[in-house]
């Protein structure tokens, strides 16, 4: 019985003392009496000691093994403390030294009992295993064994990026809003609007980058991020242009867009798209939300793809007409994902992804920019549609999930 | 023990729980998917009997088709399933008694059918099939290993001595056991080679004996492989012709879509939103709504398909250990856990030097789960079957139980099975576990509707086809026809789904060409289509097709609805012109 008692006692020393030693009222991490590992070494422990005593033969094999052993114990004892501490997310310190005291002690324990066969320890440690799981099942609130490495394996595999929530940083320097419209507080009755979703212009979880991207909006009226219930360039362009939304106790929807409350107070609405007006279905959805003109740079195969420095020509001479107040919609297309020049979608080197994106993003958004300074009378509302997306994981990781920046500039 | 009582005990116990199972069970396929490919069997999605089985090899249908002639009435495809389990289990019953002496074997042999016997005559299924018969036949084949050694030292001294008979006793079960692996791998080929590994494990354990035995052993390994390997090859075959094409086709869209969930869904939907392809659309796909041979073109599906791989769950190697402990902690609330674990008990009680063996089979099991959950497949019908392959391959290496028990004991001990048996039976006979993960419910989703008068509308109708989603397709396996009764050739050739594997099915799209039906979804709108629980195709039409389609209620008998889908304009128009 003591063969069995005292390994056992000496394992749930080694696992409960660190755990009390940093235990704190109101805490409840769920842990186990024995560390099944500890229990395993132990045993084998006594089987080699009694082996090194009665045989020389295979002597030098036996002590390395022994040695191994004593270092297994004490390795694993400490990634447990490791383990521990990492929940609290506090130092080593002082505790560094329990592993030793308590795998010391456990040794000098089991030092003097006899050992178990080596087939009855392989059974033991089988019976134990299906005993803990079975308890397990029965009683989650107090596990029998703690497995150590595999908590500390758990710990350190490899975690997704946290890309939801906005980080502190950036809420104490940007306004951040949970919203999904920003149109709509942001337009002005009295002057043309110019409404302009960045294609694929995600926040990045980089501030400096983010930053670095902003510096071409020289006095910003407004910077900020809010939130999109997709990453879907349809949700940016539909749901963002929602002035009023109601359902009536029938389940029917009324929906008033912005672009029909402007044309009734005399307005010249205009939808911009400089690609084609099948993509994605824009020329159905478009029609219905009350603009009065909508440009596609290709309609019905006739035309051809306009990129994002002759739109902002064509706005440009758009709004040199002083005397018609405008309200425009544009979404651009430069940056939009698959980029031209790569043949696959996801497997394409994320940095060289990353370069071309930054370049033909700096550039629309200078243009942008450039054309906001030349017409400091219209109110011009600048957004991203989505993070990006349709890109390589690694690259799309870079970027807060369903946050995009707005910009209101003059 | 002699081998006439050994089998008359095993019979007598494995009759009794079936004799249970039949009257107090629930009898249905525990997949849908053996129900219909025993309707395939009998022509019920076309017109004349089809071997072609899809994932049971076709050597299974030919074998049957003798039977179907002589007895069209009967679903032999059910009963022959039933009666491999029954062998199986009789056949690992009788080793158990042979092995463990008349009283501990009677024992083991009545505890091992109590714990599965709900499992594989309730549940009964290809896949499982092909486990029990598998592990039936590896055990056979160890157990003429171990007896043909005892043979071998009891005549040691009188080796001259060699009559046919003995001959033919020690070589039986090496016939028995691989032709019953044989079946096995024809009922499921990768149940089957998943078996291999504890094969060779079991086969490891007893080298010694093997050795004695080698010639039976090599010759028995060799038909073994041979066989199933020919066989295997000779069912693919079948399916290389071109008429199979766009049917094998469909295949990888159709799992990637349908059954795996292993991956960001959103994250899929954007991506196809902002490719241009719809995410409507690609919902439809992920439920089942997937026959329509334009805009779901097999090759179209691959647009979708693609998009999948990059956001797959990722499964990082350190979080493996605990994910298998997890799955390891679950598997003890199945029933053929704990037989392998009483085995592996007593393995280690009579025969000490043979401990490893509960490691080994602990950790091939473990291995090969994490095989399965890196994939995202792992599910309890596999599951079990390691824990039986397990549980079997320990039997050839269990000694001689010392503990001497009273005859009394004995049936004492069988009695009170026998009660408890027949007692929950008796009142949850219809509850078992599900093949997919283990937790109990009956096999049948409950629902007030009268089949009769379903069935009724539809017979009544000769010239409609009837369209249906593929929900309301797999509800019609448990009321069609009980299962033990065959499903008459062309009996299904009128309601075809949506989703599900039998799209792209040669006799479907025949079936479906007779009715002037070129794709399913854009043609629901002909005359003669009626469409049963599919209502909410009309955006989808509008999207793709047709400028505006209405969809009228015909009729509505408990959970099944029949619609009819119109097209607005053209009636519209048609009214003008009058």
């Amino acid at each position: 019985m003591k063969k069995l008692l005292y390994p056992l006692i000496a394992s749930a020393l080694i696992t409960i003392v660190p755990f009390l030693l940093t235990f704190e009222k109101g805490q409840d991490i769920i842990r186990g009496l024995f560390g099944f590992e500890y229990f395993a070494i132990l045993l084998f422990i006594v089987f080699i000691k009694n082996k090194l005593k009665k045989s020389s033969h295979a002597f030098a094999g036996m002590v390395t093994a022994f040695a191994l052993l004593i270092a297994a114990l004490f390795a694993i004892a400490w990634l447990d403390l490791q383990n521990l501490l990492s929940i609290k997310n506090w130092g080593t310190s002082w505790y560094g030294t329990i592993p030793f005291a308590t795998c010391g002690l456990a040794i000098a324990m089991v030092w003097k009992i006899k050992p178990f066969k080596f087939n009855a320890i392989c059974f033991i440690l089988f019976v134990a295993l299906i005993l803990h799981l079975e308890a397990n099942n029965q009683y989650a609130a107090q596990p029998l064994a703690q497995f150590p490495t595999i908590d500390y394996l758990e710990r350190t595999a490899p975690r997704p990026v946290q890309r939801s929530e906005i980080t502190n940083e950036f809420r104490n320097k940007f306004a951040v809003t949970d919203s999904v419209f920003i149109t709509r507080n942001y337009v002005d009755t009295t002057r043309s609007n110019v409404i302009i979703l960045v294609e694929s212009w995600g926040v990045p979880l980089d501030i400096q980058r983010f930053e670095e991207q902003l510096k071409v909006f020289n006095t910003p009226t407004v910077v900020g991020i809010h939130n999109r219930m997709y990453s879907r360039t349809k949700t940016a362009e539909r749901e963002d242009l929602i002035q009023t939304f109601k359902r009536d106790t029938t389940g029917h929807r009324d929906t008033t867009f912005l672009p029909q409350t402007f044309a009734n107070i005399g307005y010249k609405t205009t939808f911009l798209f400089g690609g084609d007006s099948l993509e994605q279905w824009r020329y159905k959805y478009i029609a219905n939300m009350g603009f009065n003109n909508s440009f596609y740079g290709k309609n019905s195969n006739i035309g051809h793809i306009l990129n994002d420095a002759q739109m902002i020509a064509g706005i440009d001479s758009t709004l040199t007409d002083s005397t018609q107040k405008h309200f425009i919609a544009w979404t651009t297309r430069d940056t939009k994902f698959p980029l031209p020049g790569f043949t696959s979608i996801y497997n394409s080197p994320a940095t060289t992804i990353d370069s071309a994106y930054t370049e033909r993003l700096a550039s629309t958004l200078k243009r942008i920019a450039n054309l906001a300074k030349k017409h400091p009378e219209t109110r011009f509302i600048v957004q991203g549609d989505h993070n990006p997306i349709l890109s390589p994981i690694k690259f799309q990781e870079l970027f807060y999930k369903r946050w995009v920046p707005f910009v209101i500039l003059n | 023990m002699p081998f006439r009582r050994a089998l008359t005990f095993s019979l007598i116990i494995n009759l009794f729980f079936l004799a249970l199972c039949l009257i107090f069970g629930d009898l249905k396929f525990g997949a849908v998917d053996d129900y219909f490919m025993a309707a395939r069997l009998t022509g019920a999605l076309g017109t004349d009997y089809n071997p072609h089985l899809i994932f049971v090899n076709a050597i299974y249908g030919y074998a049957l088709l003798p039977l179907y002639h002589l007895f069209p009435a009967i679903g032999w495809y059910y009963i022959v399933e039933m009666c491999s389990v029954f062998l199986s289990f009789t056949v690992i019953g009788y080793v158990l008694l042979q092995r463990c002496g008349e009283h501990w074997g009677a024992i083991l042999a009545t505890l091992f059918t109590a714990l599965f016997a709900s499992d594989f005559y309730l549940v009964v299924q290809f896949t499982q099939c092909a486990s029990i018969l598998s592990a039936a036949g590896m055990l056979l084949f160890a157990y003429g290993i171990i007896s043909k050694k005892k043979a071998l030292d009891s005549h040691a001294p009188n080796e001259a001595r060699i009559d046919i008979w003995s001959n033919l006793r020690t070589t039986a079960p090496f016939i028995l056991g691989t032709i019953l692996m044989l079946w096995g791998s024809v009922m499921r080929w990768q149940a089957f080679l998943m078996g291999m590994p504890f094969f060779c494990l079991g086969l490891l354990f007893i080298l010694r004996e093997c050795w004695s035995a080698k010639w039976h052993v090599i010759t028995g390994l060799i038909i073994l492989f041979a066989g199933a390997f020919g066989m295997h090859a000779f069912d693919q075959n079948i399916y290389k012709s071109p008429k199979y094409e766009t049917f094998n086709k469909f295949q990888g869209p159709r799992i990637t879509l349908g059954d795996n969930s292993n991956y960001n869904q959103n994250a899929v939907y954007e991506d196809a939103e902002e490719l241009g392809l719809s995410g409507k659309d690609y919902h439809m796909l992920t439920e089942w709504v997937l026959y329509d041979t334009d805009v779901f073109s097999v090759d179209s599906l691959k647009q979708y398909t693609d998009i999948i791989p990059p956001y797959r769950d990722r499964n990082p190697i350190q979080s493996i250990p605990r994910n298998i402990l997890k799955a390891l902690s679950h598997s003890l609330h199945a029933p053929l856990f704990w037989i392998w674990f009483i085995l592996c008990i007593i393995v280690y009680a009579t025969n000490p030097k043979k401990f490893l063996y509960l490691w080994a089979s602990l950790a091939l099991v473990l291995t090969l789960m994490a095989y399965l959950l890196a994939m995202g497949r792992l599910v309890y019908r596999v599951e079990s079957g390691f824990w039986l392959y397990a549980a079997v391959s320990a039997i050839p290496i269990l000694g001689n139980i010392k503990i001497s028990i009273q005859r009394r004991m004995v049936i004492a001990t069988l009695c009170i099975i026998a009660i408890l048996n027949t007692f929950s039976y008796a009142t949850s006979g219809e509850i078992v576990r599900d093949p997919g993960h283990g937790s109990k419910r009956t096999i049948a989703v409950k629902d007030s509707t009268d089949y009769t008068q379903v069935f009724n509308y539809i017979d009544s109708q000769p010239n409609k086809m009837f369209l249906l989603s593929m929900n309301a397709f797999m509800r019609f396996s448990h009321h069609r026809n009980p299962p033990y009764l065959a499903s008459p050739t062309g009996s299904f050739r009128r309601t075809v789904s949506f989703g599900y594997w039998t799209p792209y099915l040669p006799e479907v799209d025949e079936a479906l060409k007779e009715f002037g039906i070129t794709n399913p979804i854009k043609d629901v709108i002909k005359d003669n289509v009626i469409i049963l629980n599919k209502p909410n195709l009309v955006d989808f039409l509008q999207r793709h097709y047709y400028d505006s389609v209405a969809v009228d209620t015909l009729k509505s008998i408990g959970e099944m609805k029949f619609f009819k889908y119109r097209l607005v304009n053209s009636d519209a128009l048609q009214t003008e012109e009058k």
